[in-house]
C-alpha cells in the first residue's frame, strides 16, 4: 500500500480556490469562439488592407503577423537577417579585438547613452565607507542578530533575526555573507518641463537574500520591501516594492496630486552602482521618479 | 492534428498558413492560459480580455518563436508579460477590479451553511492572493497552482531560479500570515 505525503494546508486551500474559480468547458468554448473571431477579424482587416496598397501605406501599424507572407519574401527576409547577423558578429569581433580604433569615441557614446542621474542617487566610495562604519557599530551592539540596517530621512531602523533563526551553522557561515547597499530616492516634479526635486530617500544595507521590510510609521509615510541577491557575475538581482504617499512628498510646496499613494516595484538585475529608474504619473500631471542604486560591499563587515 | 506536437503545429501555421493549427494550439492551451490570467487578475471579464490579447500577441509574434525552445514556455512568457502590462495599466485606474466577482462554484451536495462558509473562505483566499505584489503572485500562480517547476517559472519570468524560490517563499509566507485563521 503506497502512502502519500500530506499536502500543505495552504496548497490545498489555494488549489480549492483555483478549482472553484475555474471556467467551465462551455465557458471556455465560448471564449475560444470569441478569440478565433477576433483573430479572423484582425486577419481579414489585414487582407483588406493588402488589397488596397495606398490604404496600407497609410496605416502600416495595422499589419499583423497573422497575414501570411509569400515564401519568396520570407526567404529574402531570412537571407537579409542572416547577412545582418553576420555583419553584427563581425563588428562585435572587431570591436572586442580592438581592430576598430574608436577608443575615446566609444566611451563618449556609452556615457551619452546613460540617462542623467543626480549625485544624490549615486553611491560613491566615501558614502559606502560611512555606511560600513555605521554597520560595524551596529554589529557591536546587536552582534550576529543584525540582518539589515536602513536609514531614511527621519529614522534609522534595524532588522534583527530571532534566536530561532540564528542557528550555529548560520553563525559560522556569517563571515562569508555578502553585504549589499541599496539607495532608493523618490523625486517629483510638477510637469515634464520642470526640474526633478528629491522628496524621500532611504539607504539600506542588507545581507544577501535577506528580506528587508521597512514599514511606514511615525513621520515616514513610505513603506518598502526589498530582497537582493548577488549573482556569480557580480550583478545584483533585486526585487523591491515601495509605497509612498505624495502627502508627505514635497513639504514646501502644495502639489496637485497631494494625498495620493503610489507604488513602485523593481524586479530586475542591476549593475553595481548603476541606478535604475521607474517613472510614475499622479493627478494633475505631477510626475514621480524612483531611482534605485545597488552596490556590493566587502564580504566581511565589523 | 490532435496528436501533432506543438512545434509541428507552429511550423504548419508559419509555413503553410494552416489556421486550424492555431485553433488546435488554442484548444490545448486556452484552459491553462485563461486560468493563469484569472489567478492573476481575479476578474472574469478582464481575464477573458487579457487571454484574448495573449493569443493575439502570440500569433503576431509567432514568427519570432524559436522552434528549439519549448512552445509552452514561450506562450506562458507572453501570458505573464501581457498580464503584468495589464496589471500595471489597471493600477493607474481607480476602478474596483473585483466588482464583477462572480459567486464561487460550490459542490451540489454542500449544505447551505457549509456553502456560505466555503464561499467566504474562497473570497478570503482570493483577497489574500490579490494582496501579493504581481511578481510574488506570478511565482505562486505559476509554481503552486499551474505546476511549473521553479526552473520553468524562472525561464518564463526571465529571472534566476533563486529569485523564483524567494518569491514563492515570500508569497507563501504572506499568504500564511493572511490566512492563518484557516490554516
Amino acid at each position: 500500500m503506497s502512502e502519500t505525503l500530506p499536502s500543505d494546508p495552504l496548497d490545498n486551500m489555494l488549489q480549492q480556490w483555483a478549482d472553484e474559480r475555474a471556467a467551465s468547458s462551455e465557458y471556455l468554448d465560448n471564449l475560444q469562439d470569441r478569440i478565433v473571431s477576433a483573430i479572423h477579424a484582425n486577419s481579414s482587416a489585414v487582407e483588406r488592407t493588402v488589397a488596397e496598397p495606398t490604404a496600407f501605406a497609410k496605416s502600416p501599424t495595422k499589419q499583423l503577423a497573422y497575414q501570411r507572407r509569400p515564401v519568396s519574401l520570407r526567404r529574402a527576409s531570412l537571407v537579409g537577417r542572416l547577412i545582418g547577423a553576420t555583419l553584427l558578429a563581425l563588428i562585435a569581433f572587431l570591436w572586442s579585438a580592438q581592430l576598430i580604433d574608436i577608443g575615446v569615441g566609444r566611451l563618449q557614446i556609452a556615457d551619452a547613452m546613460q540617462p542623467e542621474f543626480p549625485d544624490y542617487a549615486q553611491l560613491d566610495d566615501g558614502q559606502l565607507d560611512d555606511r560600513m562604519i555605521v554597520l560595524s557599530e551596529m554589529r557591536d551592539v546587536f552582534g550576529n542578530q543584525l540582518n539589515w540596517l536602513a536609514e531614511t530621512d527621519s529614522r534609522i531602523e534595524v532588522g534583527l533575526s530571532g534566536d530561532h533563526r540564528l542557528t550555529t551553522e548560520a553563525m559560522l557561515s556569517r563571515n562569508d555573507i555578502v553585504e549589499i547597499a541599496v539607495r532608493v530616492v523618490v523625486e517629483e516634479r510638477t510637469s515634464s518641463e520642470s526640474e526633478w526635486r528629491r522628496t524621500w530617500s532611504a539607504d539600506v544595507i542588507s545581507q544577501n537574500e535577506e528580506v528587508v521590510e521597512l514599514e511606514a510609521k511615525h513621520d515616514d509615510r513610505a513603506a518598502m520591501t526589498m530582497w537582493a541577491y548577488v549573482l556569480p557575475d557580480g550583478m545584483v538581482a533585486i526585487d523591491s516594492e515601495l509605497s509612498f504617499s505624495s502627502d508627505h512628498a514635497g513639504g514646501e510646496t502644495t502639489l496637485p496630486g497631494k494625498g495620493e499613494t503610489f507604488h513602485a516595484a523593481f524586479s530586475n538585475v542591476q549593475k553595481d552602482r548603476q541606478p535604475s529608474e521607474e517613472l510614475l504619473t499622479g493627478e494633475g500631471g505631477v510626475e514621480y521618479r524612483v531611482l534605485q542604486t545597488v552596490a556590493v560591499l566587502n564580504k566581511k563587515v565589523g | 492534428m490532435v496528436n501533432t506536437p506543438d512545434k509541428q503545429l507552429i511550423e504548419l501555421f508559419r509555413d503553410n498558413g494552416r489556421q486550424d493549427a492555431i485553433d488546435e494550439l488554442m484548444r490545448r492551451h486556452l484552459k491553462r492560459v485563461r486560468a493563469t490570467v484569472f489567478q492573476m487578475v481575479h476578474n472574469d471579464s478582464e481575464a477573458d480580455d487579457v487571454t484574448q490579447e495573449v493569443f493575439l500577441r502570440a500569433i503576431r509574434g509567432v514568427e519570432t518563436f524559436d522552434c528549439r525552445a519549448e512552445f509552452s514556455t514561450w506562450l506562458y512568457r507572453v501570458t505573464m508579460n501581457t498580464t503584468y502590462s495589464y496589471l500595471k495599466r489597471r493600477s493607474r485606474s481607480p476602478v474596483d477590479f473585483r466588482s464583477e466577482l462572480r459567486d464561487p462554484v460550490t459542490s451540489a451536495d454542500a449544505s447551505p451553511d457549509r456553502a456560505v462558509l466555503q464561499a467566504e473562505l474562497s473570497t478570503e483566499v482570493e483577497t489574500a492572493v490579490a494582496s501579493l505584489s504581481p511578481t510574488l503572485r506570478g511565482a505562486v500562480v505559476l509554481v503552486c497552482l499551474q505546476g511549473f517547476s521553479p526552473a520553468e517559472a524562472a525561464d518564463i519570468e526571465g529571472c534566476s531560479a533563486d529569485t523564483i524560490h524567494w518569491r514563492i517563499h515570500e508569497g507563501r509566507r504572506k499568504l500564511k500570515r493572511l490566512l492563518k485563521e484557516h490554516l
